[in-house]
């Protein structure tokens, strides 16, 4: 079937699509330039003083705080006391702060390894005059339902299964029934396993296992393996032909019975060169931010490690601990907007690197206005959320 | 990136969004609120885009989470096959059978389907897109091709 057949499989009526991008498109001009907040009065007027004075005392300033920062401090804190969130279950969620930096909402994210984005809901937060905050959870009223097999997950379900993915397990097998992922094939039999399945379908007599592949462990979706009940773990193996790396051949089993479930032909792949030609570029705008930035990078990661610490509760040793990553992107430097910012990220895992996460361990990932050392942004991911 | 080239980049994009937005969210009017939420939210955050060529992928995981948001919003759960698409003149049976068989998959084989066969992307970049290796692309991909090919009873490629 030709793609134009399949694109014919979803369409709109003629002319409501068009006519909702034109419209959409005409408001843009409405729209903020990519920042959500707005400045106060006073912490305007500071920042008009320090840019006169100058990049040493734009850092004698002190940690000035973004409205934004601000915001999604003070909604982290109200989640806190009344549904127990944790900085470590931030990883979970996107967190976004409308113009007026008074509603803060966090909604589960969709591209984490955890698979459980459907349990977590979404919280809301709304900030009032001084310190008053109302708080709302999507799941509120709910029945929440024992153990990890619950449909819905509450911040105690949630920390529970941080606990055991922070001890070493898989999401998979806190997600699931543990009975359903035993693996009682070797890698050795997947191998063969597949060999002869790959054999008897290809009809190829001189498949070569990819040394770099050999019999890969992974984990099926969550929903099919709660569907089928057959076993979250599988075995993939490729194989070549001869010695040539040309067309690839994939077997899947089960790891638990060795059921092959799939045997297919792969399509060929875009040169790995392409990810490097395309991811390592430095962000648009770099260079002219670099042109109006009074504050040097490791200032500004200086500064990224202070606000870390006082919005998370980090400790001197904890701070210290930190390692500025410096080789992210090609240059820390970028446009925010109209706005230079140079962009941090920290990283913090106490014990060294096989050591289980400790709390406050994970990325951080700072903006720093590289004008006048104000703490755009900041975010903090414990890892946790991924599989691995 | 400037907003006419923004403009021309999603008016010639529009059709694709609109369609993997249909691989979400099953009445017309979710679909183009997630394509117009896509759209807006890609403009306040283009500054966060690396790479000009990265632009299709990009945005189109910005409006994949926004189909997830609509999705999350909606309180009541609608069966698949409740609200068949809207078609203002006869079509071909082959494309309606088509469209009830994708109904049936599950959401991640259904939207993976749509970005590799409907819109061309390749295995990696539809891994890179819904956040998932490779090998769980291949495989989402496998076993909706098998299911598919139960469903209409005759192969699609």
């Amino acid at each position: 079937m030709k793609r134009e057949d399949w694109q014919k499989v979803y369409q709109p009526r003629e002319g409501a699509l068009e006519a909702r991008v034109r419209q959409t498109l005409r408001t843009l001009d409405t729209r903020t330039d990519g920042r959500t907040w707005t400045m106060k009065k006073t912490m305007a007027l500071a920042l008009a003083a320090v840019l006169l004075l100058g990049a040493a005392a734009a850092l004698a300033a002190g940690l000035i705080f973004s409205d934004q920062v601000d915001a999604k401090t003070a909604a982290r804190q109200a989640l806190a006391g009344q549904y127990g969130f944790t900085p470590a279950m931030e990883a979970f969620f996107d967190c976004e702060v409308n113009e007026d930096s008074r509603t803060v909402v966090f909604t589960p994210a969709a591209d984490t390894g955890a698979g459980v984005e459907e349990k977590l809901g979404v919280y809301t937060v709304t900030l009032g005059k001084g310190n008053q905050a109302t708080v709302s959870w999507s799941h509120d009223g709910e029945t929440i339902g024992e153990g990890t097999q619950s449909p819905v997950w509450d911040t105690k379900l949630l920390a529970a299964a941080i606990e055991r993915k922070a001890a070493g397990e898989e999401w998979i097998d806190i997600v699931l029934d543990a009975e359903q992922t035993a693996v009682n094939v070797t890698p050795e039999e997947a191998i063969a396993i597949a060999r002869r399945a790959a054999t008897e379908k290809f009809g190829m007599d001189d498949l070569k296992v990819l040394e770099d592949w050999g019999a890969h462990l992974y984990y099926r979706g969550v929903e099919k393996a709660e569907k089928d009940g057959k076993g979250a773990k599988c075995y993939q193996v490729r194989f070549t032909q001869g010695d040539e790396r040309g067309t690839e051949y994939s077997v899947s089993l089960y790891a638990n019975t060795g059921e092959v479930f799939e045997c297919m032909r792969m399509e060929e792949e875009q040169d790995e060169a392409y990810d490097a030609d395309v991811s390592w570029h430095a962000a648009p705008g770099s260079e002219q931010a670099k042109a109006l930035a009074t504050i040097t990078p490791e200032q500004a990661a200086q500064l990224a490690k202070d606000a870390a610490a006082e919005v998370y509760g980090l400790s001197p040793a904890q701070k210290d601990s930190m390692e500025w990553v410096d080789d992210v992107a090609p240059s820390p430097y970028a446009m925010a907007g109209d706005t230079p910012v140079i962009q941090i990220w920290l990283w913090l895992w106490q014990g060294g690197p096989s050591a289980p996460f400790a709390e406050g361990d994970g990325v951080y990932q700072v903006e720093v206005n590289a004008q006048t050392g104000t703490i755009e942004s900041i975010l903090y991911d414990s890892t946790l959320s991924s599989n691995g | 990136m400037d907003q006419d080239t923004f403009a021309r980049q999603v008016t010639d994009l529009q059709g694709s969004l609109y369609r993997i937005a249909a691989s979400y969210l099953r009445c017309e009017g979710d679909r183009l609120d997630a394509v117009a939420e896509a759209i807006a939210r890609a403009w306040e955050k283009r500054h966060t885009l690396r790479d000009e060529r990265l632009f299709r992928t990009w945005i189109t995981r910005i409006l994949i989470r926004e189909c997830v948001n609509i999705q999350r919003r909606q309180k009541r759960s609608v069966p698949v096959d409740a609200l068949p698409e809207a078609a203002s003149e006869p079509e071909d049976e082959r494309i309606a059978a088509l469209r009830e068989a994708l109904a049936q998959l599950p959401q991640r084989q259904r939207t993976m389907t749509v970005l590799h066969y409907m819109e061309g992307y390749d295995v990696r970049e539809v891994a890179r897109i819904m956040g998932t290796t490779k090998s769980a692309v291949c495989a989402g991909l496998s076993r909706a091709r098998t299911r598919l090919r139960a469903l209409m009873g005759e192969e699609l490629e």
